[in-house]
């Protein structure tokens, strides 16, 4: 039977105590009473036994399983070490848990957003599908599509199993209670087998219910069957109104189902092809999606792709492909959908990573620095026989205790933040909705907290054991100190480095950030109000919907405090509107470059002096622009500087369609500013607008100008919209500002992050240096007494403390600016007109470190500065 | 006369283990004794041929303790004070046969070598 090394098995400390001390006790009385005085006989019975502390040892190592009474024994010296020092302990766990906090929060959200694959059946083999047209300078030249185009390509290609085609749109949907305004889609019948999604109840659409004239048919989401449907089983088969016309609704998809590059859409119909939408080769208002049959690769589906690309070229010659450099692109779905963020959440990531690295260095300067105030303890251990790997053990288990502490804090702090993110970000990040604490991410946490421990305890440990002679010296700064002082020293340098180049890196995001607010726009953003209303019934004409937007422009331009009463097919910044090919009658250029890509809209009279769009040449839409007066449009400057340099554009003719379309030849009558319609940060398309009484779009965007703030003009229009007809209520109704606001948030947030991560480095720095230089005047105090007695001042003292301290810190400026340039290369891509080599932003960066510099290390000079030199020569 | 330690090498050679605790437990079998006693038992009745080392002794009482052959008690010795006494368990007596066996035939196999090497 052997007996367990537990709790009250293994002989306590006082037992062998009390066991060797008798044999001592007798072995020196029977050598007494053979003769020797008892001064003699107890110092050969020492001799004799040599260490106790020793064989204490040997006894203890006698028993099994020991490894686990010295793993708790450990633990219960960490804790109470920890609880000793509560103020110390507190610190650490607080910095630390700060830093391992961010760390899993940013970790999370990158692995629900790129690493989690989309919740599609094999979603590595759905593919966006893109045509390739190059107009004047949009970065990607990436268009949607054409009818014709894509039958062409469900004709032509070979390596797709499944090909569909969708068209966002915006519904009324009238649940007899109350009008609500859905996002959704038309799309093919195909599109959701393609994902694998089942419906929840109900059927999904058939390829029939795709031909013009059949009944109409519809699927809903499951949110939007909670909201709208109270979760109601029996809307299935229900018939409602959506935008005038009455669809059935024959399926509701799963909880789960979100088609991600447009998650917001909760309705989707059927999508369906006129004739006249079939010989519309220009009009490129599709988005296509395929799936790669399961024996291709992507490179095969690619070169599938390219001779698909020639082949429609062949097919068409009459259309201007060649110029446009036409060509079928295919871009993985997962791509598409998170593509933009992946860079920035990289650099998200190596910016926490950077501030947990500081943190563990603060927290090892802490611990050197008290494993320096033990010096002494651990030297008398040593000293009496403990061994090195059982102290380093110890401090070790102690930083492994705040290290799981920390990881504790750090993981609660993690939740709260993603609570948080989902709230704020869901505009800024695609994915965000489905951030969630798994067991990747918690296992994550406990392996940084860990590894956290280690770094900043082990260093400190084997630091304090070595030599540990030296502790029991008088130590006035001894080799033992300077060591452990060099260390501390090193680990500033690379505090100051690390959140230098942090700062760097984000003082470049900033400035991005600002040139992009700086960008001019093309319109004056400020004091308008905007919101969409949909007119769509098919049936009626569209003199009804011209006779609704009169009355709407009279109604809301009776309105106190209204300017201007304007609307255009599509907003700028909110990615409505569509784009066609217009063919320019023009000598300028040879006859084949005379047909661009344009971004079309629509527009009524009022829209660019509400927007505030600059009036170049001729005039804008007015009364005497009807439906019977000879066709007319505007267009922007680009379009007449590329293609009538030097002349006057006005009276200059252009037509929709390839140079061989039977369209009817467009009189301009005037030019405006080119307006940023995709994106702040590059140049639209050359522009072409329409006047509404003449090519009138359903569906248009309203813009007024007000006096002061426009926001609150915001319900007094509603109303008066409804009143004129409560079946079409304005939607989107927001502010200019809020819609720029919106679309540069996809930039703002990392922005915003990188920035509250390199000031988070850089406080952690700045009390990293005072911690080190409060400890170097602490120990030097003896020195400084020597100098002052030797008739050195205050102000040298302190200067001299400020000296180090500032070459400190330069050090790792230099440093972190080095490291800022490497840096810049990675992230230069995402940089807007500012170069790596920023003047502005290594300037202020400079002085901002140097200030805290200053301040961090001005205390412990101010310090220095007090030593009384008669005191401090004493005392040592 | 020459004097053997009986002390442990940082190597613990199994052999001298394995003597020393065939001697403690003999001397056990006797009756209960502290380990100062038995220190002082082995030295006398080796006639001071042998003489056990602090150091190993009582590493070896605690491990004989530990494997069940041993048990300890705190008593009063006649002179007033506490020491812990060891006692052979039925478990140490069966094991003292063992190890004696094993000693005789150790035993043999050397002295049947160095008779055969003459």
């Amino acid at each position: 039977m052997k007996r367990l090394g537990f709790g009250g098995s293994e002989p306590t400390e006082r037992q062998l105590d009390d066991e060797l001390r008798f044999h001592v006790e007798q072995q020196v009385r029977d050598y007494v009473a053979e003769g020797l005085t008892e001064e003699e006989a107890r110092r050969r019975v020492r001799l004799e036994f040599g260490g106790f502390d020793q064989i204490k040892e040997e006894c203890r190592d006698a028993i099994p399983l020991r490894w686990l009474n010295l793993l708790l024994h450990d633990l219960r010296y960490s804790f109470r070490l920890i609880a000793r020092s509560p103020g110390f302990s507190a610190v650490v766990v607080s910095v630390l848990g700060l830093a391992i906090g961010l760390n899993t929060a940013v970790f999370s959200v990158m692995d629900s957003i790129l690493f989690r694959p989309l919740p599609y059946r094999d979603a590595g083999r759905l593919v966006y599908i893109w045509g390739r047209a190059t107009g004047i300078g949009i970065p990607d030249d990436r268009n949607e599509l054409s009818v014709p185009e894509l039958l062409e390509l469900e004709r032509l290609s070979r390596t797709f199993s499944h090909i569909a085609a969708l068209s966002g749109t915006t519904f009324n949907l009238s649940t007899g209670a109350e009008t609500l305004r859905v996002d959704g889609a038309t799309v093919s019948a195909s599109l959701f087998p393609m994902l694998g999604a089942q419906p929840e109840i109900g059927r999904l659409f058939t390829s029939e219910e795709e031909s013009p004239g059949k009944e109409r048919v519809a699927l809903i989401s499951h949110s939007l069957w909670q909201r709208a449907f109270g979760g109601d089983a029996g809307v299935i088969g229900r018939t409602v109104r959506m935008n005038g016309l009455g669809y059935q609704i024959v399926g509701v998809l799963p909880a789960w189902f979100r088609f991600e590059p447009s998650p917001e859409d909760d309705i989707w119909t059927p999508i369906s092809f006129s004739e006249a939408d079939r010989s519309q080769r220009g009009n490129h208002s599709l988005i296509a999606l395929a799936r790669i049959k399961p024996q291709f690769s992507s490179k095969q589906a690619e070169a599938d792709a390219a001779a698909v690309t020639r082949a429609i070229i062949e097919q068409n010659p009459q259309y201007p492909y060649e110029q446009m450099h036409f060509a079928v692109l295919l871009c993985p779905l997962m791509e598409e959908v998170v593509g933009d963020v992946r860079k920035p959440l990289w650099i998200l990531m190596a910016a926490v990573c950077s501030v947990l690295l500081i943190a563990c260095a603060n927290a090892a300067a802490l611990l050197l620095s008290r494993a320096n105030a033990r010096r002494r303890e651990i030297a008398i251990r040593v000293a009496l026989g403990g061994r090195r790997a059982r102290l380093v053990t110890q401090m070790i288990t102690e930083s492994l205790v705040l290290g799981a502490a920390s990881g504790l804090a750090g993981l609660a702090l993690a939740c709260w933040l993603l609570k948080t993110v989902k709230v704020l970000a869901s505009s800024s990040l695609p994915r965000v909705m489905a951030t969630s604490l798994n067991w990747p991410i918690v296992a994550f946490t406990v392996a940084s907290s860990l590894l956290t421990a280690l770094i900043f305890g082990l260093a400190p440990a084997l630091h304090a054991t070595r030599d540990a002679a030296d502790g029991l010296k008088e130590d006035r700064g001894g080799a033992g100190g300077r060591r452990s002082q060099r260390w501390q020293r090193a680990l500033v340098v690379a505090e100051v480095t690390l959140s230098v180049t942090l700062l760097v890196t984000a003082g470049l995001f900033i400035r991005s950030f600002l040139q992009v607010q700086n960008v001019d726009p093309g319109f004056h953003p400020a004091n308008v109000l905007t919101m969409r209303v949909s007119f769509r019934s098919a049936e009626d004409s569209p003199d009804v919907a011209r006779n609704f937007y009169r009355r709407v422009f009279d109604s809301l331009s009776s309105l106190p405090g209204v300017l201007q009463v304007g609307a255009v097919s599509g907003l700028p910044l909110t990615g409505q509107g569509s784009s066609g090919t217009v063919t320019v009658d023009t000598r300028a250029v040879p006859p084949d470059q005379a047909a661009p890509e344009a971004d079309l809209r629509v527009a009524t009279p009022g829209y660019f002096e509400a927007m505030g769009i600059r009036l170049i040449r001729g005039r804008t839409f007015d009364t005497r622009d009807t439906e019977s007066s000879a066709p007319c449009a505007i267009i922007d400057e680009t379009l007449a500087a590329k293609y009538w340099p030097g002349e006057d554009p006005v009276g200059k003719r252009l037509k929709r369609g390839g140079s061989g379309s039977t369209s009817p030849w467009i009189t301009v009558i005037g030019v405006v500013a080119h307006v940023r319609y995709r994106t702040l940060e590059a140049p639209s398309r050359t522009e072409v607008y329409t006047p509404f009484s003449q090519a009138s779009n359903k569906s248009m965007t309203l813009a007024i100008r007000t006096v002061g703030n426009p926001a609150k003009y915001a319900e007094a229009a509603r109303l008066r919209i409804k009143a004129i007809d409560p079946d079409q209520p304005p939607y989107m109704i927001r502010t200019m500002d809020q819609t720029v606001a919106r679309s540069v948030a996809r930039r703002r947030l990392p922005t915003v992050l990188l920035g509250l991560f390199a000031v988070c480095a850089l406080l952690m720095a700045a009390v990293g240096l005072y911690g080190v230089m409060s400890y170097a005047v602490s120990r030097r105090t003896h020195e400084i007494g020597m100098r002052m007695a030797l008739g050195a001042n205050a102000s040298q003292i302190s200067r001299m403390v400020m000296r180090q301290g500032l070459a400190l810190t330069a050090a790792g400026s230099l440093l972190g600016a080095a490291g800022s340039l490497a840096a810049s290369r990675w992230i230069s891509a995402l940089l807007f007109e500012v170069r790596p080599v920023d003047l502005v932003t290594l300037t202020i960066t400079a002085a901002t470190v140097a200030a805290l510099a200053l301040i961090a290390t001005y205390i412990p000079a101010r310090r220095a500065m007090k030593v009384e030199p008669v005191v401090a020569l004493r005392n040592e | 006369m020459k004097m053997y330690y009986l002390y442990m090498a940082t190597e613990k050679s199994d052999l001298l283990q394995g003597t020393l605790d065939l001697l403690v437990l003999k001397i056990l079998s006797a009756g209960p004794l502290h380990g100062y006693a038995i220190s002082r038992r082995i030295q006398q009745v080796s006639k001071d041929v042998l003489q056990v080392q602090q150091g190993s002794l009582y590493p070896a009482l605690h491990r004989l303790e530990n494997r069940g052959w041993l048990k300890s008690e705190w008593q009063e010795t006649e002179g007033g004070r506490h020491a812990k006494y060891y006692r052979l368990t039925k478990a140490g007596a069966r094991q003292l046969e063992v190890e004696e066996a094993n000693w005789d035939r150790f035993a043999r196999a050397i002295y049947g070598i160095l008779q055969t090497a003459e």
